[in-house]
């Protein structure tokens, strides 16, 4: 290639290799059915010290993150009542508050290594269905009294860890002087003091949530805002001080916030799943144009393999063994084989489905013994009635077995019962072009009714 | 749900079941039915009915004498092709059939010794070309039997079983 046309095509492109950056991209048209990536906003966790409310840069970051139209936020509350209606999250606390109960009463008791036991497995419980941010005074009074069954018992390390521990849950938890034992009261103001000089974090802003969804987590301590962002299985950590404009502080906060979170994605284009069903049932079919008309009955096995959006690839397979005509013409049964493949158009709903399909039939046919005479079938050759009544050389007709080809097209109806089962109905027909055999069996029609499993 | 499953495979085993058989209404073994005096005839009807057909044979057993069961093979006296038999909804009839071979049933044929009666010189005549016209249900069979347009007799079957014989040697 010549290098001169490089530069040229630099030119022509270079508008096409263009990137937009987040902001742009947020100031211009989302187009429609852009998929907003999911925030969940969990409640903030004040760890200034006695119960105070809540900075007004909080609620100026939430409404200027939500505000953000390529996303989709949910503020504490909903994310909270969403916890709660989670999948497991009742039998869970319903387990957890079991537990608590036993611990509970096994300190009251002073049974303080069961009261430790069965407390640990409270909050272990309860923490894992998340109950600790919908009702943070519970599990942290859980935690706390595992510390003060330690001290009881006489580890003060333990007892020290575990306040620290009750006091990440909710920093507003206090032991009455006076009426509390003054060393319980001690070693948790203590545990305070050590997590306010460490500026010790909560798990959520040091454990890494590997789930794929997008999680905040906020924490206020001394004058500063922090936010803990969970997304694509990192954590980064935001913080924003405190003290100047409430809106501005919580406007840049959400700012970098954002900056830090996934923009979303283009409307997923219309996709396509291939489906293979896969049904096995009973059949019937008769052959038009047969010297007489019998019934031939059988088993059959499809699959459709919907390659395409309605189009499906279908294949039958069926074996049958012929009945009788009324008059009982045909002397012998008739077995057969039929094979079928071919293209069709597809369509389903939620519980309905249908197809038809043409495509190449392959028969095979066992030999057709015909004779119309009453005494030629009410007397086999080795009775020898009279030639005059049967002449079984002349009036009995012996075919050959023979391999049919020809056209064939299905028709199918299904409805789904439950699952991915289905109820399916068929209507086939085939016009051989090819009976080197002469077999006289031609235009076979006949139904199905079959169950299936359909796999995606 | 589960009614719904199970009417389901009720209608994918049950289809199967729904077919529909030969006609064979009138097929099998006939016995003529009454009583039978000394040196008369009795008739059993071996049919096959196909369709609109009727075929088999028709053995002539010669009474013997009373209580003596008519239809023991010895005293077979003739066993008759059908032709030309017709069915229809509510009976049948034929032709027995006529070999060419005067007083013979058939070329070749022996008569039995019951066919010879008594004191007689020769066995009794075949009756062929004779038509059996008769109607009836599953049980029993009335109708009559006409040798000749003079000799009209009345005549009833009954029925005693599926197996029919399918030629004329004797059982």
């Amino acid at each position: 290639m010549n290098l001169a046309v490089v530069p040229l095509l630099l030119v022509f492109a270079a508008p096409a290799l263009a990137l937009d950056s987040d902001a742009e991209r947020l100031a211009g048209e989302l187009a429609p059915g852009f998929r907003r990536p999911l925030v969940r906003v969990h409640p903030l966790l004040d760890q200034r010290g006695p119960s105070q409310e809540p900075p007004a840069a909080w609620s100026a970051f939430l409404e200027a993150l939500g505000a953000r139209r390529n996303l989709e936020v949910w503020a504490p509350t909903r994310t909270v009542a969403q916890i709660k209606t989670a999948p497991g999250y009742t039998p869970a606390i319903q387990a957890g508050y079991q537990h608590l109960g036993t611990g509970y009463a096994d300190y009251r008791e002073v049974r303080l290594a069961d009261a430790v036991t069965n407390l640990r497995t409270a909050v272990s419980t309860l923490v894992a269905a998340r109950h600790h941010l919908v009702d943070r005074r519970s599990v942290a009074r859980a935690q706390l009294t595992i510390g003060l069954a330690q001290l009881e018992a006489g580890d003060r390390v333990g007892a020290d860890r575990s306040m620290r521990a009750a006091l990440l849950f909710d920093p507003t938890l206090r032991l009455r002087a006076g009426y509390d034992r003054p060393d319980a009261v001690d070693a948790l103001e203590h545990a305070r003091a050590a997590i306010g000089e460490a500026q010790t974090r909560p798990r959520e802003f040091t454990v890494v949530d590997r789930s794929r969804s997008v999680s905040l987590h906020g924490r206020v301590i001394d004058d500063r805002l922090e936010i803990a962002i969970h997304a694509a299985g990192t954590l980064s950590i935001e913080t924003q001080p405190l003290g100047g404009d409430p809106a501005a502080d919580g406007d840049r906060l959400a700012a970098r916030v954002w900056a830090c979170l996934p923009f979303g994605a283009a409307p997923r284009r219309p996709g396509h799943r291939p489906r293979v069903l896969v049904d096995a049932g009973f059949g019937y079919h008769a052959f038009l144009s047969a010297p007489v008309t019998f019934g031939n009955f059988g088993l059959g096995a499809n699959l459709s393999w919907l390659v395409a959006p309605h189009l499906a690839l279908d294949a039958q397979l069926s074996v049958a063994n012929s009945g009788r005509d009324a008059a009982e013409d045909l002397r012998g049964d008739i077995a057969s084989a039929r094979a079928f493949a071919g293209p069709g158009y597809s369509a389903s709903s939620k519980r309905l489905r249908g197809s038809v399909s043409l495509g190449l039939e392959a028969a095979y046919a066992s030999a057709v013994v015909l004779t119309s005479s009453a005494a030629c079938k009410y007397f086999d050759e080795d009775d020898h009635p009279p030639d005059e009544l049967c002449d079984h050389q002349r009036q009995v007709d012996t075919g050959d077995p023979g391999l049919l080809i020809g056209a064939g097209l299905s028709v199918s109806g299904g409805v789904r019962l439950v699952d991915q089962v289905f109820l399916t109905l068929r209507v086939h027909l085939a016009h051989y072009l090819f009976d080197p055999a002469d077999t006289e069996l031609g235009l076979p029609v006949g139904g199905q009714v079959a169950l299936g499993y359909r796999w995606e | 749900m589960r009614r719904v499953i199970a009417l389901s495979s009720l209608l994918v085993l049950g289809a199967p079941l729904a077919s529909c058989g030969p006609e064979r209404r009138f097929s099998g073994l006939w016995r003529q039915a009454g009583t039978f005096g000394h040196g008369e005839h009795a008739y059993e009807l071996h049919l096959g009915r196909f369709g609109d057909g009727v075929a088999g044979l028709v053995v002539r057993y010669a009474v013997a004498g009373d209580g003596l069961d008519v239809f023991d093979p010895p005293n077979e006296c003739g066993c008759f092709y059908i032709s030309g038999g017709k069915a229809s909804d509510d009976g049948f009839k034929f032709t027995l059939f006529d070999a060419g071979v005067p007083g013979q049933p058939s070329a070749g044929f022996t008569w039995s010794r019951a066919c010879v009666p008594p004191g007689a010189a020769g066995p009794r005549p075949a009756p062929e070309g004779c038509v059996f016209d008769l109607r009836g249900g599953e049980e029993a069979l009335s109708g009559h039997i006409e040798c000749d347009e003079a000799q009209r007799e009345p005549i009833e079957f009954v029925r005693v079983g599926s197996s029919t014989r399918t030629n004329c040697v004797v059982p």
